[in-house]
Protein backbone atom coordinates (compact mmCIF):
# COMPACT_ATOMS: atom_id res chain seq x y z
CA UNK A 1 0.00 0.00 0.00
CA UNK A 2 1.09 3.51 -0.91
CA UNK A 3 0.59 6.68 1.45
CA UNK A 4 -1.86 9.07 0.11
CA UNK A 5 -1.50 12.30 1.19
CA UNK A 6 -3.99 15.71 1.22
CA UNK A 7 -1.93 18.61 0.26
CA UNK A 8 -4.24 21.99 0.77
CA UNK A 9 -3.58 25.01 -1.44
CA UNK A 10 -5.80 27.45 -1.50
CA UNK A 11 -3.91 29.24 -4.25
CA UNK A 12 -6.60 31.37 -6.21
CA UNK A 13 -5.94 31.24 -10.08
CA UNK A 14 -7.37 34.46 -10.50
CA UNK A 15 -5.76 36.42 -7.81
CA UNK A 16 -2.62 37.04 -9.05
CA UNK A 17 -4.71 39.52 -11.83
CA UNK A 18 -6.79 41.06 -8.97
CA UNK A 19 -3.57 42.16 -7.03
CA UNK A 20 -2.01 44.01 -10.32
CA UNK A 21 -5.32 45.19 -10.46
CA UNK A 22 -5.12 46.53 -6.95
CA UNK A 23 -1.46 48.23 -8.00
CA UNK A 24 -2.67 49.58 -10.76
CA UNK A 25 -5.72 51.47 -9.43
CA UNK A 26 -3.09 52.97 -6.47
CA UNK A 27 -0.70 54.37 -9.34
CA UNK A 28 -3.52 56.14 -11.13
CA UNK A 29 -5.04 57.62 -8.17
CA UNK A 30 -1.02 58.59 -7.32
CA UNK A 31 -1.24 60.79 -10.41
CA UNK A 32 -4.29 61.86 -10.28
CA UNK A 33 -5.39 59.51 -13.22
CA UNK A 34 -9.70 59.00 -13.74
CA UNK A 35 -9.81 55.22 -15.75
CA UNK A 36 -12.66 53.86 -17.28
CA UNK A 37 -12.58 50.45 -18.78
CA UNK A 38 -15.08 49.68 -21.76
CA UNK A 39 -16.22 46.61 -22.71
CA UNK A 40 -18.74 45.20 -25.18
CA UNK A 41 -19.11 42.92 -28.38
CA UNK A 42 -17.50 43.49 -31.41
CA UNK A 43 -18.31 46.55 -33.39
CA UNK A 44 -20.77 47.84 -30.61
CA UNK A 45 -19.08 51.29 -30.74
CA UNK A 46 -16.48 51.07 -28.00
CA UNK A 47 -14.08 53.02 -29.93
CA UNK A 48 -15.96 55.86 -31.54
CA UNK A 49 -17.55 56.70 -27.86
CA UNK A 50 -14.28 57.00 -26.62
CA UNK A 51 -13.16 59.37 -29.50
CA UNK A 52 -16.37 61.41 -28.92
CA UNK A 53 -15.62 61.46 -25.24
CA UNK A 54 -12.26 62.79 -25.43
CA UNK A 55 -13.56 65.63 -27.85
CA UNK A 56 -15.75 66.95 -25.28
CA UNK A 57 -13.03 66.04 -22.39
CA UNK A 58 -10.30 68.42 -24.53
CA UNK A 59 -12.68 70.92 -25.05
CA UNK A 60 -13.42 71.36 -21.05
CA UNK A 61 -9.44 71.91 -21.30
CA UNK A 62 -8.74 68.10 -19.67
CA UNK A 63 -6.35 66.27 -21.32
CA UNK A 64 -7.29 62.01 -22.46
CA UNK A 65 -5.29 58.64 -22.87
CA UNK A 66 -6.09 55.51 -24.29
CA UNK A 67 -4.95 51.86 -23.87
CA UNK A 68 -6.28 49.87 -27.35
CA UNK A 69 -6.48 46.58 -26.48
CA UNK A 70 -7.42 44.12 -29.29
CA UNK A 71 -6.12 40.84 -30.98
CA UNK A 72 -4.11 42.11 -33.64
CA UNK A 73 -3.68 45.04 -35.64
CA UNK A 74 -3.29 49.18 -34.86
CA UNK A 75 -6.50 50.58 -36.71
CA UNK A 76 -8.25 51.73 -32.97
CA UNK A 77 -4.99 52.91 -32.03
CA UNK A 78 -4.51 55.04 -34.82
CA UNK A 79 -7.96 56.68 -34.53
CA UNK A 80 -7.31 57.65 -30.92
CA UNK A 81 -3.83 59.09 -32.23
CA UNK A 82 -5.69 61.33 -34.34
CA UNK A 83 -7.77 62.95 -31.73
CA UNK A 84 -4.51 63.88 -29.84
CA UNK A 85 -4.52 61.57 -26.82
CA UNK A 86 -1.49 59.66 -25.75
CA UNK A 87 -2.30 56.51 -26.68
CA UNK A 88 -0.63 52.62 -26.07
CA UNK A 89 -1.67 50.02 -28.30
CA UNK A 90 -2.11 46.48 -27.11
CA UNK A 91 -2.16 43.16 -28.92
CA UNK A 92 -3.42 40.11 -26.85
CA UNK A 93 -2.58 37.52 -29.84
CA UNK A 94 -4.49 34.81 -28.46
CA UNK A 95 -6.00 36.28 -25.52
CA UNK A 96 -9.48 36.98 -26.12
CA UNK A 97 -8.90 39.91 -22.58
CA UNK A 98 -6.86 42.20 -21.78
CA UNK A 99 -5.56 41.40 -17.92
CA UNK A 100 -4.22 43.55 -15.23
CA UNK A 101 -0.11 42.80 -16.49
CA UNK A 102 -0.86 44.02 -19.99
CA UNK A 103 -2.03 47.18 -18.30
CA UNK A 104 0.34 47.94 -16.04
CA UNK A 105 2.87 47.19 -19.19
CA UNK A 106 0.87 49.74 -21.16
CA UNK A 107 0.51 52.51 -18.35
CA UNK A 108 4.11 52.25 -17.96
CA UNK A 109 4.56 53.64 -21.68
CA UNK A 110 2.38 56.65 -20.63
CA UNK A 111 3.07 60.16 -19.16
CA UNK A 112 0.49 59.91 -16.09
CA UNK A 113 1.50 63.44 -15.14
CA UNK A 114 0.11 64.54 -18.41
CA UNK A 115 -3.30 62.74 -18.15
CA UNK A 116 -6.42 63.62 -16.33
CA UNK A 117 -8.42 60.65 -17.68
CA UNK A 118 -7.28 56.64 -18.96
CA UNK A 119 -9.47 55.09 -21.76
CA UNK A 120 -9.19 51.81 -21.45
CA UNK A 121 -10.79 49.54 -24.14
CA UNK A 122 -10.78 46.12 -23.86
CA UNK A 123 -11.05 43.45 -26.63
CA UNK A 124 -14.64 43.02 -28.36
CA UNK A 125 -15.82 40.50 -26.08
CA UNK A 126 -19.24 40.44 -24.24
CA UNK A 127 -17.92 37.44 -22.03
CA UNK A 128 -14.51 37.09 -20.34
CA UNK A 129 -13.20 40.72 -19.98
CA UNK A 130 -14.60 40.84 -16.28
CA UNK A 131 -12.93 37.85 -14.69
CA UNK A 132 -9.75 39.60 -14.85
CA UNK A 133 -10.49 43.42 -14.01
CA UNK A 134 -7.92 46.22 -14.86
CA UNK A 135 -7.96 48.52 -11.97
CA UNK A 136 -10.13 51.46 -13.40
CA UNK A 137 -12.37 53.18 -11.34
CA UNK A 138 -15.53 52.03 -13.41
CA UNK A 139 -16.25 49.23 -15.77
CA UNK A 140 -18.66 50.64 -18.58
CA UNK A 141 -20.11 47.52 -20.80
CA UNK A 142 -21.48 48.74 -24.17
CA UNK A 143 -24.47 47.49 -26.05
CA UNK A 144 -26.07 48.52 -29.15
CA UNK A 145 -29.40 48.66 -30.60
CA UNK A 146 -28.02 46.74 -33.67
CA UNK A 147 -27.89 43.48 -31.19
CA UNK A 148 -30.91 43.05 -30.48
CA UNK A 149 -33.05 43.49 -27.84
CA UNK A 150 -32.05 40.67 -25.63
CA UNK A 151 -28.80 41.53 -25.35
CA UNK A 152 -28.74 42.40 -21.51
CA UNK A 153 -30.94 39.40 -20.06
CA UNK A 154 -28.60 37.32 -22.34
CA UNK A 155 -25.51 38.49 -20.15
CA UNK A 156 -26.52 38.56 -16.62
CA UNK A 157 -23.92 38.06 -14.43
CA UNK A 158 -21.87 40.97 -16.80
CA UNK A 159 -24.12 43.10 -17.12
CA UNK A 160 -24.73 42.79 -12.73
CA UNK A 161 -21.02 43.23 -12.15
CA UNK A 162 -21.05 46.50 -14.43
CA UNK A 163 -20.95 49.67 -13.25
CA UNK A 164 -22.16 51.09 -16.05
CA UNK A 165 -24.42 49.46 -19.10
CA UNK A 166 -24.29 51.96 -22.26
CA UNK A 167 -26.82 51.31 -25.02
CA UNK A 168 -25.12 52.57 -28.27
CA UNK A 169 -26.53 53.46 -31.98
CA UNK A 170 -29.60 54.80 -30.47
CA UNK A 171 -30.48 56.53 -33.71
CA UNK A 172 -30.76 53.14 -35.45
CA UNK A 173 -33.26 51.98 -32.91
CA UNK A 174 -36.41 52.68 -34.71
CA UNK A 175 -35.19 50.62 -38.16
CA UNK A 176 -33.56 47.76 -35.74
CA UNK A 177 -37.41 47.81 -34.53
CA UNK A 178 -36.61 47.72 -31.00
CA UNK A 179 -37.55 49.25 -28.18
CA UNK A 180 -34.62 50.12 -25.84
CA UNK A 181 -36.88 50.27 -22.90
CA UNK A 182 -36.67 46.90 -22.96
CA UNK A 183 -32.93 46.80 -22.74
CA UNK A 184 -33.46 49.22 -19.17
CA UNK A 185 -36.05 47.19 -17.69
CA UNK A 186 -33.82 43.84 -18.37
CA UNK A 187 -30.73 45.47 -16.34
CA UNK A 188 -32.88 47.32 -13.60
CA UNK A 189 -34.38 43.55 -12.96
CA UNK A 190 -30.93 42.38 -12.96
CA UNK A 191 -29.13 45.13 -10.53
CA UNK A 192 -31.22 48.31 -9.96
CA UNK A 193 -28.26 49.85 -8.98
CA UNK A 194 -26.47 50.03 -12.19
CA UNK A 195 -26.95 53.27 -14.44
CA UNK A 196 -27.99 52.36 -17.78
CA UNK A 197 -27.10 55.33 -20.44
CA UNK A 198 -28.43 55.88 -24.05
CA UNK A 199 -26.19 57.20 -26.46
CA UNK A 200 -25.59 57.80 -30.54
CA UNK A 201 -22.06 57.79 -30.63
CA UNK A 202 -22.42 59.08 -34.52
CA UNK A 203 -25.31 61.59 -33.94
CA UNK A 204 -23.19 62.72 -30.26
CA UNK A 205 -26.50 62.11 -28.33
CA UNK A 206 -26.34 61.04 -24.62
CA UNK A 207 -22.76 61.89 -24.29
CA UNK A 208 -22.75 64.78 -21.51
CA UNK A 209 -25.39 62.02 -19.33
CA UNK A 210 -22.20 59.60 -19.89
CA UNK A 211 -19.83 61.60 -18.74
CA UNK A 212 -21.78 62.95 -15.70
CA UNK A 213 -22.44 58.91 -14.44
CA UNK A 214 -18.46 58.71 -14.95
CA UNK A 215 -18.46 61.41 -12.48
CA UNK A 216 -16.81 63.51 -14.91
CA UNK B 1 -13.04 31.07 -23.74
CA UNK B 2 -9.58 31.89 -21.60
CA UNK B 3 -10.36 28.68 -19.71
CA UNK B 4 -7.42 27.05 -21.31
CA UNK B 5 -4.83 29.89 -19.86
CA UNK B 6 -6.61 29.40 -16.63
CA UNK B 7 -6.33 25.40 -16.68
CA UNK B 8 -2.54 25.60 -17.52
CA UNK B 9 -1.64 28.09 -14.68
CA UNK B 10 -3.29 24.98 -12.58
CA UNK B 11 -1.60 22.08 -14.25
CA UNK B 12 1.73 24.03 -13.63
CA UNK B 13 0.87 24.65 -10.01
CA UNK B 14 0.12 21.18 -9.53
CA UNK B 15 3.45 20.02 -11.21
CA UNK B 16 5.29 22.46 -8.65
CA UNK B 17 3.73 20.68 -5.85
CA UNK B 18 4.57 17.37 -7.24
CA UNK B 19 8.58 17.92 -7.60
CA UNK B 20 8.08 18.53 -3.87
CA UNK B 21 7.08 14.74 -2.67
CA UNK B 22 8.00 11.69 -4.12
CA UNK B 23 4.52 11.42 -5.95
CA UNK B 24 3.50 7.91 -7.72
CA UNK B 25 -0.18 10.10 -8.62
CA UNK B 26 -2.39 12.98 -8.27
CA UNK B 27 -5.56 11.37 -7.98
CA UNK B 28 -7.55 14.69 -7.48
CA UNK B 29 -7.36 18.22 -8.50
CA UNK B 30 -9.82 20.09 -6.11
CA UNK B 31 -11.19 23.75 -7.41
CA UNK B 32 -13.54 25.50 -6.62
CA UNK B 33 -15.22 27.94 -9.18
CA UNK B 34 -17.53 30.60 -8.28
CA UNK B 35 -20.76 30.90 -9.74
CA UNK B 36 -19.76 34.84 -10.77
CA UNK B 37 -16.85 33.75 -12.89
CA UNK B 38 -17.29 33.13 -16.63
CA UNK B 39 -14.88 30.01 -16.52
CA UNK B 40 -17.28 27.07 -17.81
CA UNK B 41 -16.86 23.88 -16.18
CA UNK B 42 -16.75 21.39 -19.40
CA UNK B 43 -14.12 24.04 -20.73
CA UNK B 44 -11.91 23.62 -18.31
CA UNK B 45 -12.39 19.71 -17.92
CA UNK B 46 -11.48 19.42 -21.46
CA UNK B 47 -8.03 21.48 -21.35
CA UNK B 48 -7.75 19.40 -18.23
CA UNK B 49 -7.37 16.60 -20.02
CA UNK B 50 -5.58 17.74 -22.95
CA UNK B 51 -2.85 19.19 -20.91
CA UNK B 52 -2.39 15.74 -18.29
CA UNK B 53 -2.82 12.92 -21.51
CA UNK B 54 0.97 13.33 -21.78
CA UNK B 55 1.54 13.11 -17.68
CA UNK B 56 1.47 9.87 -16.35
CA UNK B 57 1.56 10.80 -12.99
CA UNK B 58 -1.71 12.97 -13.13
CA UNK B 59 -5.06 11.06 -13.59
CA UNK B 60 -6.51 12.18 -16.63
CA UNK B 61 -10.04 12.33 -14.17
CA UNK B 62 -8.65 14.17 -11.43
CA UNK B 63 -9.96 17.57 -11.69
CA UNK B 64 -12.95 18.01 -9.57
CA UNK B 65 -15.04 20.85 -10.31
CA UNK B 66 -16.92 22.14 -7.35
CA UNK B 67 -19.30 25.21 -7.78
CA UNK B 68 -19.33 27.96 -5.00
CA UNK B 69 -22.09 30.01 -4.25
CA UNK B 70 -22.37 34.09 -4.55
CA UNK B 71 -22.12 35.60 -1.28
CA UNK B 72 -22.92 39.60 -1.15
CA UNK B 73 -22.67 41.94 1.77
CA UNK B 74 -25.26 44.90 1.59
CA UNK B 75 -24.00 48.64 1.73
CA UNK B 76 -27.25 49.93 3.20
CA UNK B 77 -28.18 46.73 6.03
CA UNK B 78 -26.28 44.33 7.83
CA UNK B 79 -27.13 41.70 5.63
CA UNK B 80 -24.53 38.85 4.46
CA UNK B 81 -25.11 35.87 2.49
CA UNK B 82 -26.14 33.92 -0.87
CA UNK B 83 -27.87 36.62 -3.52
CA UNK B 84 -31.01 36.28 -4.55
CA UNK B 85 -31.77 34.20 -7.82
CA UNK B 86 -34.51 34.68 -10.03
CA UNK B 87 -35.25 31.10 -11.68
CA UNK B 88 -35.93 31.93 -15.58
CA UNK B 89 -37.64 28.91 -17.50
CA UNK B 90 -35.98 30.11 -20.81
CA UNK B 91 -32.87 29.81 -18.72
CA UNK B 92 -31.27 26.87 -17.04
CA UNK B 93 -29.54 28.61 -14.49
CA UNK B 94 -31.33 30.62 -12.36
CA UNK B 95 -30.29 34.34 -12.50
CA UNK B 96 -28.69 36.39 -9.60
CA UNK B 97 -30.49 39.33 -8.86
CA UNK B 98 -27.54 42.29 -7.70
CA UNK B 99 -29.50 43.60 -4.90
CA UNK B 100 -29.98 43.12 -0.79
CA UNK B 101 -32.60 40.39 -0.49
CA UNK B 102 -33.31 42.02 2.41
CA UNK B 103 -33.50 45.78 2.14
CA UNK B 104 -32.83 46.05 -1.93
CA UNK B 105 -29.71 48.26 -1.40
CA UNK B 106 -26.46 48.36 -3.26
CA UNK B 107 -24.17 45.03 -2.66
CA UNK B 108 -21.07 44.37 -2.81
CA UNK B 109 -19.76 40.92 -4.36
CA UNK B 110 -17.79 39.09 -1.33
CA UNK B 111 -17.50 35.29 -2.81
CA UNK B 112 -18.15 33.83 -6.26
CA UNK B 113 -15.44 35.55 -8.39
CA UNK B 114 -12.35 33.17 -7.18
CA UNK B 115 -10.67 30.00 -8.86
CA UNK B 116 -9.41 28.67 -6.61
CA UNK B 117 -7.15 24.95 -6.33
CA UNK B 118 -8.04 23.79 -3.05
CA UNK B 119 -6.81 20.85 -2.46
CA UNK B 120 -4.14 17.87 -3.87
CA UNK B 121 -4.66 14.21 -3.03
CA UNK B 122 -1.49 12.40 -3.90
CA UNK B 123 -0.12 8.87 -3.70
CA UNK B 124 2.97 8.59 -2.45
CA UNK B 125 5.84 6.62 -2.39
CA UNK B 126 6.55 4.92 1.20
N1 LIG C 1 -25.10 54.72 -36.45
C1 LIG C 1 -24.19 54.57 -35.50
N2 LIG C 1 -23.04 53.96 -35.81
C2 LIG C 1 -22.12 53.81 -34.81
C3 LIG C 1 -22.34 54.27 -33.50
N3 LIG C 1 -21.25 53.97 -32.75
C4 LIG C 1 -20.39 53.36 -33.58
N4 LIG C 1 -20.90 53.26 -34.82
C5 LIG C 1 -20.28 52.65 -36.01
O1 LIG C 1 -20.16 51.25 -35.77
C6 LIG C 1 -18.95 50.76 -36.31
C7 LIG C 1 -18.10 50.13 -35.20
O2 LIG C 1 -17.75 51.13 -34.27
P1 LIG C 1 -16.43 51.04 -33.41
O3 LIG C 1 -16.35 52.27 -32.57
O4 LIG C 1 -15.26 50.72 -34.26
O5 LIG C 1 -16.79 49.77 -32.51
P2 LIG C 1 -15.85 48.97 -31.48
O6 LIG C 1 -16.76 48.49 -30.41
O7 LIG C 1 -14.70 49.80 -31.09
O8 LIG C 1 -15.37 47.74 -32.38
P3 LIG C 1 -14.16 46.71 -32.09
O9 LIG C 1 -13.03 47.50 -31.51
O10 LIG C 1 -13.84 46.15 -33.44
O11 LIG C 1 -14.70 45.68 -31.16
C8 LIG C 1 -18.26 51.94 -36.95
O12 LIG C 1 -18.59 51.96 -38.31
C9 LIG C 1 -18.87 53.13 -36.24
O13 LIG C 1 -18.83 54.31 -36.99
C10 LIG C 1 -23.59 54.90 -33.22
O14 LIG C 1 -23.88 55.32 -32.09
N5 LIG C 1 -24.48 55.02 -34.26
MG1 LIG D 1 -12.65 49.40 -31.20
ZN1 LIG E 1 -10.63 35.82 -22.06
ZN1 LIG F 1 5.76 41.84 -17.34
ZN1 LIG G 1 -29.59 45.40 2.65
Amino acid sequence: MHMTCDVELGADILAANKRIAEDNAALLKKHNVRAYDFLGAIGSGKTLLIEKLADILHARGLKCAAIAGDVTGDDDYKRFKAHGMQVVNVNTGKECHLDAHMVDHAISHLDLENIDVLFIENVGNLICPADFPLGSEKQVTIVSVTEGDDMVRKHPILMGCSDIIVVNKMGLAEIMEIDPEILKKDAAAINPHVPVIFTDARKETGLNELLEAFGL
Amino acid sequence: MHEFSVISSIVDLVKQEMEKRPVILVKEVKLEVGELTFLAHGALEFGFTALVEKEPKIANDALNIIPVQAEVKCKNCDYEGPMKVKDSESMHIGVPIFKCPKCEGQIEVIKGKECTVVNLRMELED
